[in-house]
């Protein structure tokens, strides 16, 4: 049997890739590096100008959770009871967070650690998105390559990596969820289209593991949830039902939603929520469809033809029947308030002031599709109608994804994440259907030796391809037809184009990274090493995370906002007068209260500005609140000369505002001239009764109260 | 009974007298005692000049209460030319105090200086005071000097910061007097041994206490040119604590309105010191000024705190530098090196409860002993391991602890530390990684060239030469194409020589192919699967066509161009 390896030695040179086919593979390579190399670069912006440092909110969350897995272990991780936070009800941490993001970041770590690599963890969480962004680099190339061809998934790699919506939620330091999570959706997606055109079995188990990744990553897997099922309704709807299909969505659902109910988070939510219930009935149906199929090709038609009214007659029976035993015995949760607004953008603001009151839950503004987009806003109708001339299985996911992304990313600001890869990939078919047969003429321009018949545009452009190619290929005399794409991506990449959109994404990073660094008192480590151990500090909930990062200190409430009525309680703390609201703090047991205030400082997300959240919010538990008290007669929110006299009297007003009326910080505003309302203040004078001053930072930015103690008699 | 056991106390008493006489005999006296108390300072400077009474001196013993012994940074003995003489402390433990020995040398001054450092030992009092109240520290101490012999004659000058000071319960205290910031105790005569009257006093003094409560200063050495050095501080103002918090406007109003605060510390670095980092547990602090280098002071790094430390406020951060290493490490030859190592911390300001050095040698450094001459250096010295960049055993990492330092109080010296590293160790940290890129990339293509399918072999081969043979028609038909290709590309006057040139070095190629595709199919044959075989014969039917149409239309084309060529010659001759 020595006979075939002699011949696959014989024929190795045959075989193996042809000198062309391996030049492509380098240039693909090579692009996709460079891809990989810029996106990592640009995302270290703030490192560079500023620190190794976490930024915002929830970050501080992950990392303190990642701190906790790294030096105690899974197990300590996984029961972990962090009383430090939603004092006195704790939180209980392994069961209600996705922990995809700390296992990914403790992976990298003990690799590093094995390979004699001492690197901080806090380090490895700050470079975590960076990294990630590379991988979503590689991971959008084959997933275009799956749906259009090598050359859109160039073109896809390479927008990604600079894509403003994807960006700013992956800058060095913001060790987010979403992230991680962004490379696993699309590495689901990728597989689904795999699975869906291979029909193997394989590559439908690798799905199902890219799945459990999305699952443990981000809530946002639910998107994966839904639109796999429409995809495959879609395929059914418009003919295109096969075997590949069925035994794709069939392991995707049977292993996929075994696995994810493996994250305690999610457990028995993935068979009981009305969220996963469109999978199972889509999966239902298929079932029904591929044997009613079979019995197709069984029986005589006419005896078809009656065997599946009845059996659609029972099964829709039966269907609706377990629906309302479901719905009637509590089995099937009801819908949440995040799902009702995602179907109707208006809903949170009227009913959930909680889900209102954060920005990134708002309705996105036309405008920020153009920021978070730039030009491929312009790019993805023409890489639709691409997609449309030459239709696929692939090509199919892809168009359902793009609209509905583009649907989402219209209820709410934050899921623009969802929206720029799928932005990226249409642009990418459409920028490589645009430009690939033009190279083509480009280059038949460049071949003809009489120059002088050109006209000046057409003399630059095959100058420059003429220089990439000596660049490139030296003369080596290969056919450089097939490399046309890659010309008008140097081309491309060394224009205009580039340099624009970094600029872009850089100025974009700043802005953020002025919000993120304009807290350095605000981070301000007094908490840590003043207060007692066991003290407990009570500010908005925006702050929680970060109180408990940087301080070390246990809060009454935090950014897991999964009590309501807790962080309702802290919100009327806040809008009583003082005496009351030192009795409710009696009651929560509060040692200090922290309290942001940029009316120094001109930094405007201070908490007098987010004060209305906290009166509707606490609305939910004292219906006596009135938030008309606290505005102007004539229904204004202001500060100065005519404000409500309830918000005067406010224990948030008076934190704030504290001898505040007695200094003056600029030479032409007097004395209690507030720079972020820009306006003086109504009361000026007043005194604390229950609260006393126990630390203001340099800019007046954090004002930390301690709450004074009962007195001795009476 | 009563009368025996009367008699044997009474002889008892009379032996134990004779005893005391005797022993009384031995100890020797001390002549005269001046004592001065420096209270200026956040730590507390004891100078005691002693002169000796008669007798042969071997050693002085000096004793401190427990009290005093919590409190005791250093203990320093000069004779009167200002020799440091040897001090040693006494492991066996009396109940009520320690005890230190000094040997005196063998030509006995009769005078010596004893200078001792307390931290700790001043106390705010009252605890909490007023926000712009004044700080008053409280200070206890013996009337007389602690000590194990008899005096004849003694003083003690206790130096105040301010005038402003009084002694708690004064009328009781002996030869009391006062001279401005002085207090005057004595002189008193003929002080027995062992005398323990305190007394106590309460001064105005709003120097801020700044205490280390641990600082710990590591050094990496590395002999490819840097020493590292990490220091860190968790720092507290032990002073008194102001009533009803902190209130910013009147600190910002006026920065003399809290009067106990610190809200910067110098830190004196070395002249080379770069990469100069003032960062704590959230990130950089960006508040601090580098200066110099200054030929004399070396590099000033004034850090400026986050908030101003008012009494009872505690913070702590880190510095870190760099400098050259050849300053501080010198080769010995045969591998052996030595290496000079700083004892202080950079910031001297402060008193120091704990501090810590730990200094990480090379990895692979043996036979490592370390000298220091200075006594009360450290308490305890440990051998640890630690691992850092590309480490696979481990630095050793000699850890160094002290109770009770005071930085500024004397001359501190240099720690000299010898070990032996082999020039292995140092090339080690750049191959290693050369050569696990080297092995990770040899494995890559041997795992690229390997096949790992898991089919049956019958098939595989089958597979194999299905593969080939496809592989090779493709290559005959592709290079087809480029025969095509490259003719239709002949524009203009193309010469007939360089046209049938380019069609034999194709038809050579075509030739070596049909050849392999030849043995090919004879092995096809040979393995007897009628499928191959008839998909092999079906392949090289359309080759063969397609060979015939191309030489078809070579001969034609080049019978044209030949015709082209003589009328081209024919038009040429007219």
């Amino acid at each position: 049997m020595g006979m075939p390896t002699q011949l696959s030695i014989n024929y190795t040179r045959t075989i193996g890739l042809s000198t062309k086919q391996q030049q492509q593979l380098l240039f693909r390579f090579a692009v996709l590096l460079i891809a990989c190399c810029v996106s990592f670069c640009i995302r270290l912006f703030a490192v560079i100008r500023y620190e190794s440092i976490i930024h915002e909110f929830d970050p501080w969350f992950n990392f303190r959770a990642t701190k906790v897995l790294v030096e105690q272990g899974t197990f300590e991780f996984w029961n972990w009871f962090d009383s430090a936070s939603w004092y006195p009800l704790g939180r209980i941490v392994g069961g209600t967070v996705y922990p995809g993001i700390m296992y990914s970041a403790a992976t990298i770590y003990h690799i590093l650690h094995a390979l004699t690599f001492p690197v901080d963890i806090k380090d490895v969480c700050v470079m975590m998105a960076p990294l990630f962004s590379c991988f979503t680099n590689i991971v959008t190339y084959f997933f275009t390559k799956q749906v259009s061809d090598t050359t859109a998934g160039l073109f896809a790699a390479c927008f990604i990596a600079m894509v403003p919506g994807y960006l700013s939620r992956s800058v060095a330091g913001s060790y987010d969820n979403e992230c991680v999570a962004i490379t696993a959706m699309i590495l689901c997606f990728f597989l689904i289209v795999k699975s869906v055109h291979t029909g193997s079995l394989f590559w439908s188990g690798l799905t199902c593991l890219a799945y459990l990744y999305m699952v443990a990553s981000w809530g946002g897997y639910v998107f994966i949830t839904n639109i796999y099922p429409i995809y495959v309704l879609v395929l059914i709807l418009c003919g295109r039902y096969s075997q590949r299909l069925y035994v794709a969505y069939s392991t995707f659902y049977v292993i996929g939603t075994l696995l994810s109910m493996q994250i305690r988070f999610v457990g028995f939510q993935a068979v009981q929520s009305s969220e996963h219930m469109g999978a199972l009935i889509v999966f239902v149906f298929l079932q029904c469809y591929c044997f009613v199929n079979w019995i197709r090709s069984l029986v005589p038609r006419d005896v078809f033809v009656t065997l599946y009214r009845i059996f659609f007659l029972a099964v829709g029976a039966m269907f609706m029947l377990a629906a309302f035993l479901a719905t009637a015995t509590g089995y099937l949760g009801p819908w949440t308030g995040r799902f009702y607004s995602l179907l109707d953008p208006t809903y949170a603001s009227k009913h959930i002031p909680i889900i209102a009151s954060v920005a990134e839950h708002q309705p996105t503004a036309w405008g920020s599709y153009f920021f978070d987009l730039h030009i491929l806003s312009m790019l993805v109708p023409a890489g639709i109608y691409f997609c449309f001339q030459n239709v696929n299985d692939g090509v199919i996911f892809l168009i359902l994804y793009g609209s509905f992304a583009a649907y989402f990313a219209g209820v709410m600001v934050r899921l623009m994440l969802v929206l720029a890869p799928a932005a990226c990939v249409l642009s990418g078919i459409a920028f490589s259907k645009l430009l690939v047969p033009n190279v083509a003429q480009l280059r038949k321009w460049e071949q003809k030796k009489d120059e002088s018949q050109w006209s000046e545009i057409k003399g630059v452009a095959s100058s420059w391809i003429g220089v990439v190619r000596r660049f490139y290929c030296l003369d080596s005399g290969v056919d450089l037809y097939s490399f046309g794409w890659l010309e008008v991506l140097v081309l491309f990449s060394s224009g205009w184009f580039v340099v624009v959109i970094v600029c872009f994404c850089a100025s974009l990073c700043l802005v953020r990274l002025r919000i993120a660094c304009s807290e350095p008192s605000f981070r301000s480590s007094w908490l840590r090493y003043n207060t007692k151990v066991d003290a407990k500090i009570l500010s908005w909930w925006d702050y929680g995370y970060q109180i408990s990062g940087f301080a070390n200190r246990t809060v009454i409430v935090d950014n897991n906002t999964w009590n309501n009525s807790h962080i309702a309680t802290v919100g009327r703390v806040l809008n009583s007068p003082e005496r009351k609201a030192f009795q409710i703090c009696k009651k929560l047991d509060v040692d200090y209260v922290l309290v942001i205030f940029g009316g120094a400082l001109g930094y405007s997300s201070d908490d007098i500005n987010k004060f209305l959240w906290p009166i509707r919010i606490s609305h939910s538990v004292d219906s006596t609140v009135d938030e008309s008290a606290y505005l102007t007669a004539d229904g204004n929110y202001r500060v100065g000369e005519g404000a409500g006299p309830a918000l005067v009297e406010s224990l948030m007003y008076k934190l704030c505002y504290y001898r505040f009326g007695e200094v003056q910080f600029d030479r032409g505003n007097p004395a209690g001239y507030d720079k972020v309302r820009g306006e003086v203040i109504a009361k000026k004078k007043f005194k604390l009764r229950y609260f006393e001053e126990a630390f203001t930072s340099r800019n007046w930015l954090v004002r930390i109260y301690h709450v004074k103690d009962l007195p001795n008699i009476g | 009974m009563d009368a025996w056991k009367r008699r044997l106390c009474v002889l008892f008493f009379v032996f134990s007298l004779f005893q005391i006489a005797y022993s009384a005999k031995e100890v020797h006296n001390i002549e005269r005692l001046d004592r001065t108390i420096d209270l200026n300072k956040n730590f507390v400077t004891e100078k005691v000049v002693i002169k000796l009474g008669k007798g042969k001196w071997d050693t002085l013993e000096l004793i401190f209460s427990l009290q005093q012994y919590e409190c005791l940074a250093q203990v320093q003995v000069e004779d009167s030319s200002n020799h440091i003489l040897p001090v040693k402390e006494q492991q066996e433990t009396e109940v009520l105090f320690r005890k230190f020995v000094v040997v005196l040398g063998s030509t006995p001054e009769d005078t010596l200086k004893v200078t001792s450092l307390y931290m700790n030992c001043l106390k705010p009092k009252p605890r909490v005071i007023p926000k712009d109240g004044d700080q008053y520290l409280y200070y206890e101490s013996y009337v007389r000097f602690y000590c194990p012999y008899e005096v004849k004659e003694q003083k003690t000058t206790i130096n105040f910061p301010h005038s402003q000071f009084h002694f708690i319960e004064q009328e009781k205290i002996p030869q009391l007097s006062f001279n401005g910031n002085k207090a005057i105790l004595g002189p008193y005569k003929k002080v027995p041994s062992m005398d323990s009257m305190t007394f106590g006093v309460r001064f105005r003094h709003n120097t801020p206490l700044l205490t280390g409560s641990q600082v710990a200063n590591t050094l990496k050495v590395s002999h490819w040119g840097w020493l590292q050095v990490l220091e860190s501080y968790d720092l507290e103002n032990k002073g008194a604590e102001s009533k009803g918090g902190f209130s910013r406007l009147d600190f910002q109003s006026n920065s003399h309105y809290y009067k106990p605060v610190v809200e910067d510390v110098v830190a004196r670095l070395p002249t080379e010191a770069r990469d100069v980092s003032y960062k704590d547990y959230v990130g950089n602090i960006t508040s601090s000024h580098l200066r110099g280098p200054d030929r004399s002071k070396g590099r000033i790094l004034q850090l400026k705190f986050r908030y101003p430390l008012i009494g009872g406020w505690k913070n702590a951060f880190f510095i870190g530098y760099r400098v050259p290493s050849k300053k501080y490490l010198k080769s010995l030859g045969s591998n052996q090196y030595q290496l000079r190592v700083n004892i202080p911390p950079s910031i001297r300001s402060i008193v120091i409860e704990k501090y810590v050095l730990r200094v990480a040698l090379p990895e692979g450094a043996k036979n490592i002993a370390w000298d220091y001459s200075v006594p009360f250096a450290f308490d305890n010295v440990n051998n640890e391991t630690m691992f850092d960049l590309l480490d696979i055993q481990g630095r050793p990492l000699l850890v160094f602890e002290k109770r009770n330092m005071v930085p500024t109080g004397m001359n501190w010296g240099s720690l000299v530390i010898t070990y032996e590293l082999k020039i292995w160790n140092l090339l080690e940290k750049l191959l290693l990684p050369v050569v696990f890129i080297l092995i990770l990339l040899a494995g890559l293509s041997l795992a690229s060239r390997l096949s790992l399918y898991l089919r049956d072999d019958t098939e595989a081969s089958n597979s194999v030469c299905l593969n080939n043979l496809y592989s090779l028609h493709c290559a005959l038909s592709d290079t087809y194409k480029e025969a095509i290709h490259n003719f239709s590309i002949m524009k203009g006057s193309v010469i007939t020589e360089q046209f049938s040139t380019s069609y034999n070095s194709i038809h050579a190629r075509l030739k070596e192919l049909e050849l392999q595709l030849e043995l090919l199919n004879k092995k096809i044959a040979s393995l007897g699967n009628v499928k191959l075989i008839t998909r092999a014969n079906q392949l090289t039917e359309i080759d063969k066509t397609k060979h015939e149409i191309l030489q078809r239309w070579y001969s034609t084309t080049r019978s044209k161009l030949s015709n082209l060529s003589s009328l081209e010659k024919e038009i040429g001759q007219y």
